[in-house]
């Protein structure tokens, strides 16, 4: 084996990253033309009706303008040669807290912080995103809270996270099952209580309004925020589960940020994720969902054995998004017998509406987790509802993506084959009709599967670490 | 498409029950995918006493007890871990190359059933690797009565050890308390190895002198002749060198021609020539998510792909595995995804195992007089899309029906 | 088994002489004696039977309920406090822990009350050989056998990871080389002289504890049911009793029909009392829930009595209301596994010392 120095392989490493990061953030290949592109595929899957047949899409200023096997396409667009490629539209990843900075904070009732602010936007994540077929990601806190950030939908390509977004302030997370350190009493009760001290926030501000009390909208200004023509009125509140009488005498600016966001809530203006582990979070979750008006908005991301409270969510009509494994076993304790549980099916056989969550880019990817279904005996239409059009339902952004049909945004995906198929790799992502991934110019993907180190140098120590580089540093120094 | 499992609407029962062996067993399948590179439509095989006794294509499905859309023969593992327990191995001495595995076995664990329940239906068993040698590994059937008699395959089929950090990880040096348990053993790689090699030249100048035997010395000899395959886990570049080149220095000496069998060869990719000139064979662990895996090895993920097309036999393995992509079929499909042929990735999962193990006479194809193990698949096996959906073992079905959803 | 028949000894001095007349007397073995009659003289039983006539002069208590030997406790840790163990080495055949007993502990005295006149008292498990246990009275702390059992384990709670054996099949040779070796204690084991009692908590040590136990032809007792169920036929060929698994109020389907399969399958059992972890009064329980299950009452109260005595090597000495056996016996309500009936009078070597009109 050739020896290499230190430096070398810190270079080496350095250059890696540079690599990667100018995968994500330089302009690739194909840029459509005055943002007109045709795309021609030996498929185009719309999930919405039939598969076209040597089908064409275009795309203007990032919306599909028309699909179908023959159309008029703009004659000064840029076209796509996709023969031999399937075009799908990019799967919708239903929540994550990767791609952050952390993905849980200390607080436990914090909807005043904003996933904007954690979002790296070079994060390998991203890229391996694209390189599965994702296109669009909900970007939440994880479960380690009470109420959690505010999310945000991205696609995965921008410098900057304002490039990727799609849907800024996209909903809050909740979290029915425990914090670290908490039990599941005190975890449902600080569930009640964040909402109780809602109330009394709101009364407090009413009464102090009523007293001609300008406390608040001094709190307000040193918050640094200012009222528009909409948030300088007041109006009753909306709540379908409680109310707090005089909500007309506060102009909604003056609202503490800490509590607005949940005020958005209990009017039922923002979509709820309620993360639970199992079956009494359910209970819990409903509980205070119902109790505070946002059932109607709510999604539960559920885990391990949640689907036992499956007729509790059908009930209610509520959607699910499974995390974690897609199987799990009961063992009943008399006979010693096992039972093997394939959980989408639970749902998908009471009625509830289901999304799936990839695990990981490559062997549990989203097109992973769907193929599963079907060999656990759904139908591929199903399977592939659930990484597309009902993860995008579930967001609020089904009428963008999540399927092709004109006025959509132009994402499309093409696959070398069946994405549920062992051929069925990624080739080209296009988003909003730029072409931002390319399989034949990938270095990441090649590194992957067949072991290559970037710019084709010799293999690196797998040994160098952080604690090498420090020690090296000391010992430079000395030397 | 969905398999139709008909009339035995069974689920698993731990209770053992003598196996209705001297019955007649027929079963069905649009293919059975009898031997690599042998594909029989409409297949009939015709099962007694627990062993294949007829297998014909172009049959119907009517007289069949059970139907499948595909069938292969039944799993082999030959990496399995049913249990992580460092129970199965004694640690008081870092080189037990008598210590066999059967006593140490709780055939009553849960992680035989996870097996089975995935397909495979015969694996090797062998001492938690701890030990630089760690003992005698054995091959067994993961269904049927939950005793040795009913399970054992075959015993003493190889000897088991470790190169690399695991042996040695957990020890101390001296310096530390004396009466410390641990403060005697190998520390390092090298430590490792050194113990490696002093086991085998004791054990010949121990022959050659004409000493009086000891406990380990006969199992040290015949690895060392090639009577018995060693199989030695190295994750890492490293670890597979050192392997091969102990392999070869033995060999340089005069003390006999090794056949060695890499496990968990993660890094096996990297230098293929090594492999091939020691006429090695390489059991794989499970693909990981992004390349890298225990002992900081890179496992890319046409790794299967590149040892095969160099000719160095392969066999995959899922470990522990069980659930969403820990199964012994994803790792076929993984490696089908990462290139290899589909009749290879049969092979790596069925016969090259049997083979590496010495029970290809028993285990490993649908053919006249082998063992009645078959998986019973709702599709074309090593698909993302399809898995096991019945298992038949020594002429059992022991899982499959309406009760697995 | 068989009923006394009716046997008049020479009679000593009549003030001496307790005699107890009671609806139903169950001798610790076979059926219980209706209007059976026991004699008791200088702390030891002189007659016991039916149609036995009371001696002149002699105190007669007439008792409506039952009369049975006083129940016999096996595998407890009582008095020993922390001293359970010694972990110096794997096997310590030669250690006894008698010397480990304080004779003044509550616990003692709760057993009694419990109509519990003689327990075993055990070194933990935990080890390969743990050493020698000890057969108590619960009154007064009396040793009757210092040297009662050999106490193995064969588990996987035997298993260390830092010392010799770290594997289950070194236990397994380490076990069957001393036994085979046969020096000291292992040697009388092996001879049949010394039982022993071997510790198994799932089925694959039960497994080997039975074929422990068969190849070196040992007597003595298994001391673990719960997973008994399948295999009855292994337990039953090597020849040992088994002492179950406390059975409480709560507990699961599969300790109580391991029970019963292994007395459907002629194996003697014994209810383990395991104090101080169980209360004692549990034993009551645990085979009440038995019966209420299907076991046949009368092999339950052997299994309190008679038959536990047997089955942990003091059939000799305990367990049982015999001629010539010390006079330790308990009054009760009703039948004891009858959860309604309630002690009433505990006598040990002759002497009332719980209960009646004293307290």
């Amino acid at each position: 084996m050739i020896h290499f120095t230190r430096r070398d392989q810190r270079t080496m490493k350095n250059s890696s990253a540079l690599l990667s990061l100018l995968l994500v953030a330089s302009a690739p290949a194909a840029s459509a033309a005055d943002g007109k592109l045709v795309i021609e595929a030996d498929a185009v899957v719309t999930l919405t009706g039939e598969t076209i047949e040597n089908g064409k899409i275009v795309i203007v200023d990032g919306r599909i303008t028309a699909i179908g096997a023959d159309v008029d396409a703009p004659w000064d667009a840029e076209h796509l040669d996709a023969s031999g490629l399937i075009a799908y539209p990019g799967f919708v990843e239903a929540i994550t807290s990767s791609g952050m900075d952390r993905p849980n904070e200390n607080v436990d009732v914090a909807p005043f912080l904003d996933v904007r602010d954690s979002i790296d936007p070079v994060n390998a994540y991203f890229e391996d995103a694209l390189r599965s077929g994702v296109t669009t990601l909900n970007i939440q806190q994880g479960p380690l809270c009470v109420v959690g950030a505010r999310g945000h939908v991205v696609k995965p390509v921008g410098r900057t996270v304002e490039e990727m977004s799609i849907k800024p302030r996209a909903g809050v997370v909740l979290s029915a099952a425990p914090k670290r350190g908490k039990s599941r009493a005190t975890q449902a009760q600080a569930l009640r209580g964040a909402f109780g001290d809602l109330r009394r926030y709101l009364e407090k501000t009413v009464a102090e309004a009523k007293a001609g009390n300008d406390y608040a909208k001094r709190e307000a200004m040193y918050q640094g925020r200012e009222p528009d023509e909409e948030s300088a009125k007041g109006r009753d509140l909306e709540c379908s589960a409680w109310n707090v009488e005089g909500m007309k005498l506060v102009p909604r600016w003056e609202i503490d940020e800490k509590q607005a966001p949940l005020v958005s809530l209990v009017e039922g203006r923002i979509p709820a994720f309620i993360y639970c582990q199992n079956a009494m979070d359910v209970r819990v979750a409903i509980e205070i969902a119902e109790s505070n008006g946002f059932l109607h908005k709510t999604t539960l991301v559920v885990t391990q054995d949640c689907d036992r409270a499956v007729e509790l969510i059908a009930e209610r009509g509520l959607p699910v998004i499974i995390l974690g494994s897609l199987t799990r076993s009961e063992i009943d304790e008399e006979t010693d017998e096992m039972e093997e549980i394939f959980i989408p099916k639970v749902y998908a056989d009471a009625g509830v509406r289901f999304a799936l969550r990839s695990n990981n880019a490559t062997t549990q990817s989203l097109a992973y987790q769907a193929a599963r279904c079907v060999a656990h005996g759904m139908s591929r239409e199903d399977a592939m509802r659930a990484i597309s059009v009902t993860p995008a339902e579930i967001i609020g952004v089904a009428k963008r993506v999540g399927s092709l049909s004109v006025g959509m945004d132009g994402n499309v995906v093409l696959y070398s084959g069946d994405p549920f198929s062992v051929e069925g790799v990624v080739q080209r992502v296009i988003i909003e009709g730029e072409a931002v991934y390319d399989r034949a110019t990938d270095v990441r993907v090649r590194h992957l599967e067949q072991g290559e180190t970037p710019d084709n140098t010799e293999p690196t120590d797998p040994e160098a670490s952080e604690d090498d580089e420090a020690k090296d540093d000391e010992e430079e120094k000395e030397g | 498409m969905i398999a139709t499992l008909s009339l035995f609407a069974l689920s698993l029962s731990p209770v053992p029950h003598p196996a209705p062996r001297a019955d007649k067993l027929v079963v069905y399948a649009e293919r059975a995918y009898t031997a690599p590179g042998v594909v029989v439509t409409d297949a009939l095989i015709t099962i007694q006493d627990g062993k294949i006794t007829h297998v014909r294509g172009g049959a119907r499905a009517s007289s069949a007890d059970l139907r499948a859309t595909c069938v292969t023969a039944g799993l082999v593992d030959m990496g399995f871990r049913y249990s992580s327990n460092q129970n199965t191995v004694e640690q008081s001495s870092e080189v037990t190359a008598a210590a066999r595995i059967a006593p140490a076995l709780d055939l009553h664990a849960r992680g035989w059933e996870r097996a089975l329940r995935q397909g495979i239906t015969t694996v090797a068993a062998f001492p938690v690797d701890r030990n630089v040698v760690g003992g005698m590994g054995a091959v067994l059937k993961t269904g049927g009565e939950p005793t040795l008699e009913a399970r054992l395959v075959r015993a003493d089929a190889f000897l088991r050890g470790s190169m690399g950090s695991s042996p040695s990880s957990g020890n101390r040096p001296s310096g530390t308390r004396p009466t410390n348990f641990y403060a005697r053993r190998p520390t390092t790689r090298m430590g490792v190895e050194w113990e490696w090699r002093k086991a085998f030249y004791d054990a010949w100048q121990e022959e050659s002198r004409g000493d009086a035997d000891r406990p380990g010395r006969a199992e040290l000899l015949r690895a060392l002749s090639g009577e018995t395959p060693v199989f030695i886990q190295a994750w890492a570049t490293q670890d597979i060198r050192t392997a091969v080149f102990l392999a070869e220095e033995m060999a340089a000496e005069g003390m006999g021609t090794m056949r060695l069998i890499i496990g968990s060869g993660a890094e096996a990719w990297r230098e293929p020539d090594l492999l091939v000139r020691s006429k090695a064979a390489v059991c794989l662990p499970p693909l990981p998510a992004a390349g890298r895996t225990t002992e900081n090895a890179f496992m890319s993920m046409d790794t299967a792909a590149k040892l095969y097309e160099a000719g160095i036999p392969v066999a995959l393995s899922a470990h522990s595995g069980y659930g969403s992509g820990n199964t012994l079929a994803e790792q076929a499909v993984y490696a089908r995804r990462g290139g290899l042929p589909f009749d290879a990735a049969l092979t790596a999962v069925t016969t090259m195992p049997a083979r590496l193990l010495g029970v290809s006479d028993r285990v490993g194809t649908i053919d006249l007089g082998q063992d009645a193990d078959l998986v019973l698949w709702n599709g074309t096996p090593f698909e993302f899309t399809t898995r096991p959906v019945g298992v038949v073992l020594d002429g059992t079905p022991l899982v499959g029906g309406e009760t697995d959803r | 088994m068989l009923q006394l028949a009716l046997l008049l000894v020479a009679p000593a001095a009549a003030s001496d002489v307790v005699v107890v007349r009671a609806d139903h007397l169950y001798l610790g073995h076979g059926e219980p004696i209706e209007n059976g009659v026991l004699v008791v003289s200088d702390g030891k039983v002189t007659a016991a039977g039916v149609g036995v006539k009371a001696p002149a002069g002699a105190v007669v208590i007439e008792h409506e309920g039952w009369v049975t030997p006083g129940l016999f406790g096996a595998f407890t840790m009582d008095g020993i406090g922390s001293e359970r163990r010694d972990d110096t080495r794997p096997l310590m055949p030669e250690a006894r822990i008698v010397h480990s007993l304080r004779p003044r502990t509550a616990a003692l005295a709760r057993n009694l009350r419990a109509g519990v006149t003689t327990i075993t008292i055990n070194p933990d498990t935990g080890r390969p050989c743990s050493g020698a246990s000890a057969l108590v009275k619960t009154h007064g702390a009396k040793v009757v056998d210092a040297e009662l059992q050999l106490c193995l384990d064969i588990s996987y709670g035997a298993v260390k990871a830092d010392e010799h054996p770290t594997s289950l099949a070194s236990l397994r040779e380490l076990l069957d080389d001393v036994l085979s070796e046969g020096a000291g204690s292992f040697g009388r084991a092996a001879s049949g002289e010394l039982p022993v009692i071997i510790r198994a908590r799932d089925r694959q040590s039960l497994r080997a504890a039975a074929s422990l136990a068969k190849g070196h032809g040992l007597r003595g007792a298994i001391f673990g049911s719960y997973w008994a169920e399948e295999l009855v036929d292994e337990v039953a060929a090597s020849g040992l009793g088994v002492v179950c698994d406390p059975v409480g109020v709560a507990t699961n389907h599969r300790a109580l029909r391991s029970v019963l399969a292994l007395a459907a399958g002629g194996v003697d059992i014994s209810f383990g009392l395991v104090t101080p972890a169980n209360p004692p009064e549990n034993l009551r329980v645990g085979a009440a829930m038995c019966v209420r299950e299907g076991l046949d009452p009368n092999i339950a109260l052997a299994a309190m009595t008679g038959t536990a005595a047997k089955v942990s090597g003091a059939g000799d000495q305990a367990g049982i209301i015999a001629v010539g056996r010390d006079a330790d016996f308990v009054l009760w309500s009703g039948s004891p596994i009858e959860l309604s009936s309630s002690l009433e009078e505990v006598w040990v070597d002759g002497h009332r010392v719980h209960g009646g009109d004293d307290e």
